[in-house]
C-alpha cells in the first residue's frame, strides 16, 4: 500500500484506524532496523518502537496524506531514540553525539535498502542446521549469550567470534540477494 | 585495523559486551569512514531482522525446513496481529494506555531481568515479597516482576534452591547473576551498590562513571569494581573473588586491608587469610588434554576441557556440561576379563544451571572394533546420585562386574550426564577420577595355579586378588585430577 492511500481525513474512524495499521505494519520493520544501530540494546529498540508507534497514532491527524509515512515515522522514532539515548548516556554503548548523528542521518536515507525477513530466511536456509539454530538461539528473547557460550564448552571469545563469522556469512548472502533484486 | 577487526567490534557492540577502549576505537572508525558506517548499519539492520525472526519463528520450524533451497515458513503475522490488537485496544482505551505508560515510566527500574530459573524470592521497595519462577505468586503490585524483561527498581533477590539462578542487566549494560542458594541486594542511585550476603555471584561490569565504581559488600569484604568480569563466592566467614578480566579492588572489612586483584587471579578473604592474589591457570581445551578426548558427535577438541577455577584441591578439574556437544571419554587400554570388578570413585560439584535432579553418569563401554571411534555398546552406567551438598564437592562411587559378554574387549570410559530437569544446560565439575579393576575368576573355572598345585598335599592358599589402577592419580589421568596446574 502506498502512502497516497492514507486519506484518513475523509475516512471514518474505522477506516482511518485500518489505514494506520496497514502503514505501520509496512514500515515498522524499517523502524526497528533503523533504531537498532542507534540504541544499545534490543530492549530499548522495542521500547522506542512501541513509543513511536503510539505517538504516530496520536498524531496521525497531523500526517499529510501523499507524503512518505515511512519517513514521518522514522522522524518520530529518531526523536524518541534521542530521548532514550539521553537516559542511558553514561553507558559506553552510547556513541558520541557526532557519531550518533552521522549514523542516524545515513540510516534514514531513503535509498537505504531494507533487509527483509524473506532475504534473511532464504539465507538462513543455506546455512547448516546447527549453525542456523545457533544463530537464532543467541538472538532469541531472554537468551543470555554468555550462558550459551559456556554451555557450548568454548571460550567466550572463541564463541563470540563464531557468532560474528556467522553474521558476516549471512550478511554477505543477504547483500547479494539485495543486489540481484536491484539488477 | 582490518575489516575483520571492525566487524568483531561491531559484533561486540551489538551484543552489549564492548569495552570502553573498543567503543572508542569503533567510534573513531565510524567517525572517519563512510564505509565503516555503512558496514555498521548493515550489521545493525541484520541484527534487527534476525531478532524478529528468532522472536516469531520457532527454531524447530526453521530446522525442519533444512537444505539449500529450504522452504521456510512464511513470516508469521503474530507480531502484526499483536501490533494491530494493541492499537485496537489503544483506540478504545486511549486514556488508559496513556495512564499505563505514565505508570510504567514512574516505575522505571534500575535493572532488567535477563533470565531466571528455579525458586526465587524478590523483596522490592517497601518490602513487598514476591515469589517467582517455580513458586506460587502472590498478588502484589509487583506480582509479575519475576519474569524475563521485567524491570526492577532495586531490592533483594534470593535464590532458595540448588538450581535457582537469576540474571540482572543494569541500564548501562552491566550484568550480574546469582546462582544456587544466594542472597543479593542491589541498588543504583548513580552508583551501583550490591550486597551479597551469601552464595555465588558473577558479573560483567562495563566501565563505571569516574569516582563511582560498583561496590559489592560481602560479610567479610568490600569489592570495588571499575569495569571488569569476575566471580564471587561469599559465605559468613569467607569470600572468594576470581577476576576473569580487568581489575577488582578487595578490602577486608575487619582490618581495612586492601589488595588489587588482576585478571586470572583469585584471592580468598577470611579474617586471617594472607589476601595474596594467586594466579589461576588458564583453561585448557581437549586438544591440550592428554588421554581424554571429547567424543560427542557435535563437539570439538577446541572446547574447554579443564579449568582451575572452583577447584577441589588446588588442581584442575573437568568442566562437565549437559550439552550434547560435550562427552569426555578415553580408551583405557585395558582388555576386559569375565569377572572383572571395576570400581569408580570421584569428587564432583554442581555448578551453574545444574538442577536438583541432574546426575553425573559414568559409562563403561566397548566398541565393535576396539577403537574409541567404533560403534559403542554401554555395558554399565554408574550414577552419582543427585547433589546433596550445595556449593561443595561431594564424593561419588560405584562398582560394576564384567560378564563374559564384554570379555576380551577393550574397555572405554565416558563421563556423561543424566538430565533430570528437562533442560540440557547444566554444568558440573569433576576431580580425582579413579577407575580400578580387581579380577575375581568365576567359580568352577580352572586356574593356572590349580594345575601347578596338583599333587601337592598341602597347597598354599591363593593370594587375594589385588586391585589394579586403570585410571588414577598418576595413571591415565589427563590433567584433571593431577597435581600440576
Amino acid at each position: 500500500m502506498d502512502d497516497q492511500s492514507a486519506e484518513k481525513r475523509t475516512a471514518s474512524d474505522d477506516e482511518r484506524y485500518e489505514a494506520f495499521v496497514r502503514l505501520l505494519v509496512e514500515h515498522e520493520p524499517r523502524v526497528r532496523s533503523f533504531l537498532r544501530g542507534l540504541l544499545p540494546t534490543w530492549h530499548e529498540v522495542e521500547e522506542v518502537t512501541q513509543e513511536a508507534s503510539l505517538i504516530a497514532w496520536r498524531k496521525f491527524d497531523d500526517f499529510e496524506g501523499g507524503t512518505s509515512f515511512g519517513g514521518w515515522l522514522l522522524t518520530i522514532a529518531r526523536f524518541e531514540a534521542l530521548k532514550c539515548r539521553r537516559r542511558v548516556a553514561r553507558s559506553p554503548l552510547v556513541f558520541a553525539d557526532d557519531v550518533w548523528e552521522l549514523l542516524a542521518d545515513e540510516a534514514s536515507e531513503e535509498e537505504v535498502q531494507t533487509i527483509r525477513r524473506r532475504h534473511l530466511e532464504d539465507c538462513l536456509g543455506q546455512l547448516e542446521r546447527s549453525k542456523r539454530e545457533l544463530l537464532l538461539k543467541v538472538h532469541s528473547p531472554g537468551v543470555i549469550m554468555r550462558q550459551v557460550a559456556l554451555q557450548s564448552g568454548k571460550s567466550e571469545q572463541a564463541f563470540y567470534k563464531i557468532i560474528q563469522r556467522l553474521r558476516a556469512v549471512v550478511l554477505a548472502c543477504v547483500t547479494k540477494a539485495l543486489a540481484a533484486e536491484n539488477a | 585495523m582490518s575489516h575483520s577487526d571492525l566487524e568483531q567490534r561491531i559484533g561486540a557492540w551489538l551484543d552489549g559486551r564492548i569495552s570502553e577502549v573498543e567503543s572508542e576505537t569503533l567510534q573513531e572508525e565510524l567517525r572517519e569512514s563512510a564505509e565503516a558506517r555503512a558496514t555498521f548499519n548493515r550489521f545493525a539492520q541484520l541484527d534487527a531482522v534476525i531478532r524478529e525472526v528468532a522472536d516469531t519463528e520457532s527454531v524447530a520450524a526453521i530446522s525442519r525446513a533444512g537444505g539449500t533451497n529450504a522452504s521456510i515458513a512464511k513470516p508469521s503475522t503474530a507480531r502484526y496481529f499483536r501490533t494491530s490488537l494493541a492499537l485496537a485496544l489503544g483506540v478504545v482505551v486511549a486514556l488508559s494506555v496513556t495512564l499505563y505508560i505514565r505508570q510504567m515510566n514512574s516505575n522505571r527500574g534500575i535493572a532488567r531481568v535477563n533470565g531466571l530459573n528455579g525458586a526465587l524470592v524478590w523483596i522490592g521497595d517497601g518490602g513487598q515479597i514476591v515469589q517467582g519462577s517455580d513458586s506460587p505468586r502472590e498478588q502484589t503490585r509487583w506480582s509479575n516482576v519475576l519474569s524475563e524483561e521485567a524491570e526492577l527498581p532495586g531490592g533483594t533477590i534470593e535464590g532458595t534452591a540448588l538450581d535457582s539462578w537469576f540474571e540482572l542487566e543494569f541500564r548501562d549494560g552491566s550484568t550480574a547473576m546469582i546462582f544456587g542458594v544466594s542472597i543479593l541486594t542491589f541498588s543504583d542511585q548513580g552508583q551501583k551498590e550490591l550486597r551479597l550476603k551469601q552464595g555465588r555471584f558473577s558479573a560483567s561490569v562495563l566501565p563505571q562513571p569516574a569516582g563511582k565504581p560498583m561496590l559489592i559488600h560481602t560479610p567479610v569484604a568490600v569489592l570495588k569494581v571499575i569495569g571488569t568480569q569476575f566471580d564471587v563466592e561469599a559465605g559468613p566467614k569467607s569470600t572468594v573473588l576470581y577476576v576473569r578480566e580487568g581489575k577488582v579492588q578487595a578490602r577486608r572489612v575487619h582490618d581495612d586491608r586492601n589488595v588489587e586483584v588482576s585478571a586470572n587471579h583469585r584471592v580468598v578473604v577470611t579474617t586471617d587469610s594472607d589476601m595474596a592474589p594467586r594466579l589461576v591457570a588458564p583453561e585448557r581445551t581437549w586438544a591440550q588434554t592428554p588421554v581424554w578426548e571429547n567424543i560427542a558427535t557435535t563437539g570439538d577438541q577446541d572446547s574447554i576441557a579443564t579449568q582451575a577455577t572452583r577447584d577441589y584441591d588446588g588442581t584442575r578439574n573437568l568442566l562437565l556440561s549437559e550439552a550434547p556437544a560435550s562427552l569426555p571419554a578415553q580408551d583405557t587400554g585395558y582388555t576386559i576379563r569375565s569377572g572383572d570388578v571395576f570400581e569408580i570413585r570421584y569428587d564432583w560439584l554442581e555448578d551453574n544451571w545444574w538442577t536438583a535432579k541432574d546426575q553425573i553418569a559414568i559409562r563403561l563401554f566397548t566398541t565393535d572394533n576396539d577403537l574409541i571411534s567404533g560403534t559403542p555398546t554401554t555395558f554399565a552406567t554408574v550414577l552419582s546420585g543427585t547433589s546433596t551438598t550445595a556449593g561443595a564437592y561431594e564424593a561419588a562411587s560405584g562398582s560394576v562386574t564384567a560378564t563374559a559378554t564384554e570379555a576380551r574387549k577393550r574397555l572405554f570410559v565416558a563421563i556423561d550426564t543424566q538430565d533430570g530437569g528437562g533442560e540440557l544446560d547444566g554444568l558440573a565439575r569433576l576431580d580425582n577420577f579413579q577407575l580400578q579393576v580387581t579380577h575375581f575368576p568365576e567359580p568352577g573355572l580352572p586356574r593356572l595355579d590349580d594345575f601347578q598345585l596338583k599333587g601337592t598335599p598341602f597347597p598354599d592358599p591363593p593370594s587375594p586378588p589385588a586391585a589394579e589402577v586403570i585410571i588414577g592419580e598418576n595413571v591415565r589421568n589427563g590433567d584433571f585430577n593431577g597435581s600440576e596446574l
